[in-house]
């Protein structure tokens, strides 16, 4: 039995090897030179992703990034840029951390990047 | 690919050799030539495997933690040098079913593309070093099939998009040849092959890597390990990731002290990938110990002997 079964597992694992490659990502489709994001945009995004699923909520840790509020998104966003960009925007960038959430698309990096780009406008 | 399956058949096939008796071809001792024992204290050096095997019917329960950067963007003294971070975590029970075979699960946290795996392995020692040098080498086959349990990524250009579920899957084989001089070096060679069903644009699902570890014998008790692996990673691929997501890999090292207490063997290790697992430390460190991305770790193994202690007391 125990035979049988070693037989059957590595059949298969033998099937299910396979050689498979994602597509060439589009940069996002985003065209930072016209697109319009907005403060509104963003900040439902990190709800979305960060907030509602209890992260960077304000009063608890890390108190330093508190994205309760669009303004205290945007005042972390303008005293700590560069660790910012590394971790939600940047090519290496670990945010949301896993825990089973998925990771942001590029698209939704590249429009957070475009509005932080263009000053964190609100219109 | 296939290479992978094949050398995983071959391990398993080995596993009824053995209980045909037909692995007395491979036994290396007789009443004549002494084993050498102890080439390393545990069943694996830094990261990787050595030729250690548990002996028959003896239950390994291991824990391996991989804290933050020690120093760099996301490390220092706000993080306490890393230990505010993990990267990854496994917890694994490996067991002996004879003294040259043992098989395991794990659960990992998952430090590369992929996260919350499940790993089935199995190693198989054919030849075992002898004092007098009749067999001057221990050889052994590892092999390991990965399964990734964490939520598909909605972005179908990232390596965790799946569209079914052998995209989850990932393989390492690999071959360890050991070599114990005299009583405190001992150095060993690790050809591996990882196979990753899935993958990202340009990333490569095959990839051969060369193991080089050792370890210096400090006293009855503690030893110092390093390792080192060069993943054979195309150049064409290393400059699509530079060049259009300033990810530049580098060969993971990885440093450690490894101390024997009793029936419990711990290891401190110090290196510069962010993973535990063959799977992804060897293709996927993108992090450098000259930018102060290298990690401390530890690795806790805890033998118990199930049904008796007859069998490896002879």
């Amino acid at each position: 039995m125990t035979r049988i079964s070693f037989f059957l597992l590595a059949m298969l694992l033998f099937a299910a090897c396979k050689n498979d490659q994602a597509p060439a990502p589009v940069s996002g489709g985003v065209n930072c030179d016209v697109a319009k994001i907005t403060t509104a945009y963003v900040f439902a995004t990190i709800q979305a992703n960060c907030s509602s699923r209890g992260c960077h909520p304000g009063g608890n840790s890390p108190t330093v990034a508190d994205f309760s509020t669009a303004e205290k998104l945007k005042a972390y966003i303008n005293t700590h840029r560069s660790v910012f960009d590394l971790r939600v925007t940047g090519p290496q960038a670990d945010m949301p951390q896993s825990m089973g959430y998925p990771a942001l698309s590029q698209g939704t990096k590249d429009s957070i990047a475009c509005w932080i780009a263009h000053g964190l406008p609100d219109q | 690919m296939k290479i992978v399956s094949t050398i995983l058949l071959c391990c398993i096939i080995s596993t009824y050799a053995q209980a045909q008796g037909l692995d007395k071809l491979f036994d290396s001792t007789t009443a004549t030539h002494t084993r050498v024992r102890d080439t390393y204290k545990s069943t694996r050096i830094v990261q990787g495997q050595s030729t250690e095997m548990l002996r028959k019917h003896e239950l390994d329960f291991r824990v391996a933690h991989r804290f933050g950067d020690v120093g760099g963007e996301f490390g220092g003294s706000k993080t306490f040098f890393g230990t505010d971070n993990s990267t990854d975590i496994r917890i694994a029970f490996e067991y002996g079913i004879s003294d040259n075979l043992m098989v395991g699960i794990s659960r990992s946290k998952g430090g590369g593309d992929l996260q919350q795996l499940y790993e089935g392995l199995i190693k198989y020692r054919f030849l075992q070093q002898t004092t007098d040098d009749h067999v001057p080498v221990s050889l052994a086959v590892f092999g390991n099939a990965v399964i990734s349990g964490m939520t598909s990524s909605t972005d179908k250009t990232a390596a965790s998009h799946f569209e079914d579920g052998s995209d989850r899957l990932m393989y390492v084989a690999q071959a360890l040849v050991s070599r114990k001089f005299a009583n405190r070096l001992s150095l060993t060679l690790a050809p591996t092959y990882v196979h990753r069903n899935h993958v990202a644009y340009m990333d490569v699902n095959n990839l051969f890597a060369l193991g080089a570890a050792g370890r210096l014998k400090l006293s009855k008790r503690l030893g110092l390990l390093a390792e080192y692996y060069y993943p054979f990673r195309s150049q064409e691929s290393k400059d699509y990731f530079k060049a259009t997501k300033g990810i530049t890999f580098y060969n993971p090292l990885g440093l450690g002290l490894e101390i024997e207490t009793g029936g419990h063997v711990f290891s401190i290790t110090f290196t510069n990938s962010t993973s535990i697992l063959e799977n992804q430390f060897i293709p996927e460190t993108t992090t450098s110990w000259l930018q102060g991305q290298f990690r401390w770790g530890f690795n806790i193994s805890r033998r118990f002997t199930l049904f008796g202690k007859k069998d490896w007391k002879k």
